[in-house]
């Protein structure tokens, strides 16, 4: 590892793991995965960023009996499962790079382009910008392939179980060590590192620190909204 | 101390640290920013004791506040430590209200002594200062201090828990730890605070995931935290 010190290489791979665990909906999950894609791509081939399945839907459900992975994708208490079914088709054809892109890409179409997330057009909109043909998800469209609703339930499950994730996103530092994290917007890109290292610091090294939450009054509530409405661009 | 971040030009960073005596993470965060406090040195950092009602912030009536209340009055749980604190920096300043915490915070939370006059009494002789106008109600004003420092706490930045540490009367920010860093890391945890604070205006929250298992060690912190001595 040069840039990441080999003290903090807990699980002796030689490099830092990071697992993001996102749903596409989430708007500071999509300005939080802009910003770590930043930070991954200064830190090369050190750090490897494994982008997670988390559903929202799922873990504001408070019955136990219900999963979403037995839904059907589409229905108004799954409006994320088919984006996870095909992020799936798109991980098991081209590998984890090119599931970070297809999220990235199916987000900015769903929080900047108002698009709908559980159109085929969209989805496919989105593959193709990850360089999956819309032919390669066929299977998925068809409901041959199933494999998506095993990997949201399994990841889904790992990180509640394993982490305790209650959010997203929920990052993890060499599968030991993970915080939620609100951000927004994007940080500007010469800050991008120095957040980085402050949070990782916090999260990895400073255990003793388990929360810290900006009080927000009114006019900081409404500059956030502000925010996230002025990242929808004018249709 | 360099001049970008003293923001309200005094020379000095001002932090104002909002608390509850009855709040175990706000007594850890407090043995830190002390801690902090002291490595800065009193030529660099201001430290100001500041006070929030959790019973206020927790109370179910718009209508209903707690320094319109004595303190053997219901749902009141922390005003009578308020109004000694109150006292405490009304007779002997700033810090003299940090030296009363610091022994009440110590008998209440390490050695499990409940917010009684008795172990106020005691925390008021240990740290020699004068607390006595908080049981036998001679002084109205330690009711406004309270109201005061709560309403600024609570307008000015929109704290909604204890404690919460605000930066040149400005930026705040709530912190939630257990238990109080070891000193070789509390201003390394304090410098990441404050830049996230003041400078890294994106982050609004970092919270730590916890396991059951981590739950249940944390609990086992908050009731037995370890022993600052004496």
């Amino acid at each position: 590892m040069t840039q990441t010190a080999g003290f903090m290489d807990f699980n002796n791979s030689g490099k830092l793991e990071i697992d993001f665990f996102f749903d596409v909906r989430c708007p500071y999950a999509y300005q939080a995965a802009l910003w770590l894609q930043e930070v991954a791509d200064i830190f090369g081939a050190d750090l490897d960023l494994r982008w997670r399945f988390f559903s929202l839907e799922q873990i504001n459900r408070k019955d136990p009996a219900w999963n979403i992975w037995e839904q059907a994708p589409g229905a108004d208490t799954a409006k994320s499962l088919w984006s996870f079914l095909v992020a799936t088709a798109v991980k098991n054809q081209a590998g984890n790079a090119a599931l970070g892109k297809f999220y990235q890409s199916l987000a900015r179409m769903y929080h900047e382009e108002s698009k709908d997330i559980n159109s085929q057009t969209v989805l496919e909109d989105a593959a193709n910008e990850a360089g999956i043909k819309a032919e390669a998800l066929a299977d998925v469209f068809s409901g041959k392939d199933k494999s998506g609703y095993e990997l949201l339930a399994s990841e889904h499950t790992l990180a509640v179980d394993k982490y305790g994730a209650f959010g997203v996103p929920t990052i993890v530092f060499e599968e030991k060590y993970a915080a939620y994290l609100k951000l927004m917007p994007k940080p500007a890109s010469d800050r991008a590192l120095e957040i980085f290292q402050r949070f990782l610091m916090i999260t990895m090294i400073d255990h003793d620190v388990l929360e810290i939450k900006k009080p927000m009054t009114a006019e900081q509530n409404q500059a956030v909204k502000d925010t996230i409405k002025a990242i929808k661009k004018e249709a | 101390m360099s001049d970008i971040f003293d923001i309200n030009a005094t020379g000095k960073l001002e932090l104002d640290f909002y608390f509850d005596f009855l709040c175990p993470f706000s007594y850890q965060a407090s043995i830190w920013i002390r801690d902090v406090a002291d490595l800065m040195g009193t030529e660099y950092v201001d430290l100001r004791w500041r006070f929030i009602s959790l019973a206020q912030l927790n109370r179910k009536s718009p209508d209903w506040n707690v320094w319109e209340h004595k303190p053997e009055d219901e749902d009141t749980y922390g005003l009578l430590a308020l109004l000694a604190g109150a006292a405490a920096l009304k007779s002997s300043g700033m810090e003299g209200l940090g030296r009363f915490y610091r022994e009440l915070g110590r008998l209440h939370h390490e050695k499990k002594e409940p917010l009684t006059a008795e172990t106020i009494e005691k925390a008021a002789q240990a740290s020699e200062v004068q607390v006595a106008a908080a049981y036998d109600g001679s002084d109205p004003e330690l009711y406004e201090i309270l109201k005061q420092n709560h309403h600024e706490g609570v307008e000015k930045y929109g704290v909604f828990g204890t404690s919460t540490l605000v930066f040149e009367e400005k930026y705040g920010f709530y912190l939630k730890i257990m238990p109080s860093p070891p000193k070789d890391r509390a201003l390394d945890i304090f410098q990441h605070i404050q830049m996230l604070a003041m400078v890294e205006k994106n982050v609004f929250e970092v919270k730590r995931l916890m396991t059951a298992e981590a739950s249940a060690e944390l609990n086992e912190t908050v009731s037995n935290p370890p022993s600052t001595g004496e």
